[in-house]
Parts: C-alpha cells; structure tokens; sequence
C-alpha cells in the first residue's frame, strides 16, 4: 500500500507556484515528510464549491525550499517541461492512448463486476429472508422449539460481513477472472484524464531543475518547527503566520499560532497581548521565534535554522 | 467674589504614585517594576518578593522573583495528569517562586531582549534560592507532619519526579511571566501577565 515514488519528486512551477499534481506524491509527502501544502483544486463545472478540494496541491515557497533542500523534490519549470509533448513520437503517443483505454476498460470493469455483485447479494438476501420466514411460520406451526433460535442469530450477521469485505476487495476479486466479469461485456471504457504528464513525457534532466525556492525571512523558524516533527500550515485563516500541529491535522489540533521575528527586529508589547489572547482564546500557544544569525553571517540557510530560539506565550489567567 | 470660591483642589494620586515619587527612581524600568511588584503584592497577594536590585539590570531590563502563595500561576498538562493519577492537590504543594519580567507598551522589545532574560534566569533562580535558605526554611513549610504517610510518600515521589523533568523538560522547559503595563495616556494601572516559556511547550487544555 505504501507508494514509494521515484525521488526526487517534480514540484511543478507553474507562475510562481509551486504545485503538485500527482495524488502518489502528495500522499507520500505528507506521510514521510510531514508536509501538507493545501489542495487547490476545484470542480470545473462547479468553480464556485470550495469546501472539498482536490488536487493540484500547492505547496509554500517555505515548504518546497524543505523538500529541495533535504534532496526529495526538484522544482521543474512547467511550461519548458511540456515543450516535449510537440515531440513527442507517434508510436509513444499511440501506446500512451492504448494504454489509458486499458485503464479506463478495467475502471469500467471493477464498477459492473461491483454492480453485479451488489445485486446477487441483494438477491441472495431477499431468498434468506423468505426462507426464515418461512421457517418461522413452520416453526410456530409445529410447537414451541428452542434450539433453531441460536442458529439464526449465527447465521445472519456472515451475509452483512460479506458484503461490506466485498466492497473493499472489489479490486482484488475483478482482477481475477471470475464467472460474473464474463458474463458481463464490458459497456466501454471510462474516460481517463491523467493527473500527471510524466508517462509519457521523460522525467526531466536534473540540469533543467530550476534553483531552489526564494523563502520569506520566516523560514529558520519553519525548518526549525518541522525539524522537531510538527506538521505547519499557513497561519492566515487564523491569524499568525503558521500553525503548528503535534501530528498529521487530520487527527490533531493545533498546538501553537506562530509568528516569526527577526532577532532585533522591535517587538510591540500589545502584539504579544493580542497574540497572546487569540492563541489562549482557542486553547493554542503563541508562539514567536526566529533566527539568532542573520543570513550573511552564515553559509547557508540551512545553519540559520541551528540558531533558531522559539518562546511561546500563554495567558497567565491573573 | 472670585476669592471666596475655593480653588478646586487635585485629588491626592494613587498609592503606587506617591510610592514611585518618594523613592525617585532614576530609571524608568525601576519605576515600572515598583508598579509591576506593588500590583502582584495589593492585587495578586504575592508574597516573599524580592526586589530589583541595580545588579538585576541586565539591557534595561529588571528580573525578580516572588513566591505565589495564593495558587500556582503555571501547571504543565502533563504534570496536571500526573497530580491528578497520584491524587496531589494543588494545595499540597510547597509555594513555587515564578519569575517577572516587568514591561511597558511602547519599550522596544525584541527575541534579543527575550533570550538575554532566559539566559539570566538560572543565575536569578540560584540567587533566589540561596536568598530563601538564608531566611528561615522551617516556617515555609506547610505542616509536613500533619500529612499522613501515604500522602507524604507520593508528595517525595512527585518532587523527585519533578527533579528529573527538569532535565528531560517533560514538564515545560524554565519559563517566567511577562508583566505589561499600559501606560499609555496615563494608563488605568492594568497590568496583564503571560506565562512565557523557553522553547516549544505545548498549550494548557484550559
């Protein structure tokens, strides 16, 4: 189950995006690397629903300057990629095609080979359940009897598991030729719009890499916060830069409101207090850090993130 | 007539400013922390402040460390646990001394200005320490032998186990509170006070 996806991975560069297209990488990223990025994405039909996005993912400059620097992404410039697509050969371009029909042909398959199913299971319950009731009229007809009273309750429930393990292994059960998957043709294949260009087209050179991101002065405190496992969010929604989470965002809340300073930049007290408030108002910490040395005092940004001091504030309640 | 009439006389000022003019500090960080330390004395009820001395200046700031008699101002989350898995109240405990940095609304403050008062604050903290065994240890004790022998041996267990969280940071790494006064347009003697911890500690479930 877990995909392991050829490093490094394209971070697409789509103007002044970083985006990522592929549902592979997105979910490896997010399991190995802590990384989330936000889902863009929406329907074409229905632009306007945004409450469940899909991909593209964008990532933050911050979080794909990470992943360039820690050699798991390259950043790949999307227009001169998919120059070669002019190019690409007729053969390649006519295997591409027969092999998207093959996909969309084994889609179509697993959902009428699940229908199928569905529908013999339906069946199948519907004949139970005369038969019990059957039996029961037989029962009562007869005498009063005990011992077919434990062997219906054994019974019943083996149909019901069945079926909810079927749905899950409907993948598994088409793969293999089964008496339902021939008996039914095959009603046309389904339409496959690929998420990624790279069948096709050949993973790009490393020398056609672009250079690492340019990140905000922000970004010693973020590769310190994602350095001691916690997953960042952009902040804007709740009113600091990012939100730190002690785990994946789906099982946790956040622990801290994080705001980045440089190390004599002046600090306004009230900042602290509003801060301070809003973090305390939602049970959070708010949390200000930053970088001890300044990015000309170092080499490389990578030894401004071991100079990084963090504070976090809470109300006192007094 | 004008003579007759009384001239409006100015009502007195507050305690706390007559007590900063008598003393005429010559800074105005001295003159904060009198109003920050006369605030937890009358209105918190903190008790055993010791004062800034010059000494404690450090980049014009001025730490000192009272104990909180009247409750704990901090508890971490997992040593709330701990407490209640063990039974310890809050009340069993010995009075912990919680150390204040005095600030104002518009002193420029910086992670500077932070990290120099967490650097200082172990040399505070043995200052404070030696300062508390030089007065008498025995009346800062709550009445250990009123307490039974269960209760007494799980108390030992906690500080022990608080002893070594020191060195871990299970339990927070050292922390002290920020004191803000408002003192713009005279301001209203509101002094609002933040736990601020070194590090990444994770927020109270409160």
């Amino acid at each position: 189950m877990d995909f392991q996806p050829d490093l490094p991975i394209p971070i697409s560069y789509v103007s002044g995006r970083y985006l990522l297209f592929s549902i592979d990488a997105v979910t490896y990223l997010r399991r190995e690397h802590h990384i989330c990025g936000v889902l863009i994405g929406t329907l074409p039909q229905i632009p306007q629903q945004n409450v469940f996005l899909g991909l593209p993912l964008e990532l933050m400059p911050e979080e794909a300057r990470l992943l360039v620097d820690k050699g798991v992404a390259c950043i790949v410039d999307e227009a001169k990629a998919h120059d070669g697509m002019n190019t690409l050969l007729e053969e390649d371009r006519r295997r591409y095609l027969r092999d998207l029909e093959s996909q969309g042909l084994h889609v179509s398959r697993i959902q009428s080979d699940r229908k199928e199913r569905n529908r013999e299971q339906t069946l199948k319950k519907l004949e139970e359940k005369k038969a019990k009731a059957k039996a029961k009229a037989n029962a009562s007809a007869a005498a009063v009897q005990t011992p077919t009273v434990p062997e219906e309750a054994t019974s019943t429930p083996s149909p019901k598991d069945a079926a909810i393990v079927d749905i899950f292994n409907a993948e598994d059960r088409s793969s293999s030729p089964s008496t339902a998957t021939t008996s039914m043709p095959p009603q046309g294949a389904v339409a496959i719009t690929p998420a990624t260009s790279y069948p096709p087209l050949p993973t790009p050179p490393p020398s056609s890499h672009l250079s690492a991101p340019a990140v905000p002065p922000s970004y010693p405190l973020f590769a310190h916060l994602h350095s001691k496992g916690y997953f960042l969010s952009p902040g804007l929604r709740f009113g600091c830069q990012y939100m730190a989470y002690p785990g994946d965002p789906l099982r946790f809340h956040s622990h801290f409101l994080v705001v980045s300073y440089d190390w004599d930049q002046n600090i306004d007290i009230m900042d602290l207090v509003v801060g301070g408030r809003l973090g305390t108002g939602v049970k959070k910490g708010f949390l200000i850090g930053g970088a001890q040395k300044g990015i000309d005092e170092v080499d490389s940004e990578a030894d401004r993130v071991d100079t990084v001091r963090a504070f976090s504030l809470e109300w006192a309640g007094m | 007539m004008a003579n007759t009439q009384e001239a409006t006389k100015r009502p007195n000022a507050s305690a706390i400013t007559e007590h900063i003019a008598k003393k005429g500090y010559d800074s105005p960080h001295l003159a904060t922390s009198a109003q920050v330390q006369h605030n937890l004395e009358h209105q918190h009820l903190w008790t055993s402040i010791i004062g800034d001395t010059p000494a404690n200046h450090h980049e014009n700031q001025s730490l000192y460390s009272p104990a909180t008699p009247p409750h704990r101002v901090y508890t971490h989350p997992d040593e709330q646990l701990y407490m209640l898995e063990n039974g310890i109240r809050e009340d069993d405990l010995k009075p912990e001394r919680m150390f204040v940095v005095p600030t104002t609304q518009g002193q420029p403050w910086s992670l500077r200005h932070m990290a120099a008062v967490f650097d200082r604050l172990p040399e505070f903290k043995q200052k404070a320490e030696e300062h508390d065994r030089s007065v008498d240890a025995t009346s800062m004790q709550p009445g250990a032998e009123s307490l039974d022998p269960e209760k007494a041996e799980k108390l030992a267990q906690y500080y022990d186990k608080k002893e070594k969280t020191r060195v871990t940071k299970e339990w927070g790494t050292q922390r002290c509170l920020l004191a803000m006064v408002d003192k713009g347009m005279g301001g209203d003697g509101t002094v609002a006070y933040y736990v601020v911890h070194e590090g990444e500690v994770k927020p109270r479930q409160n």
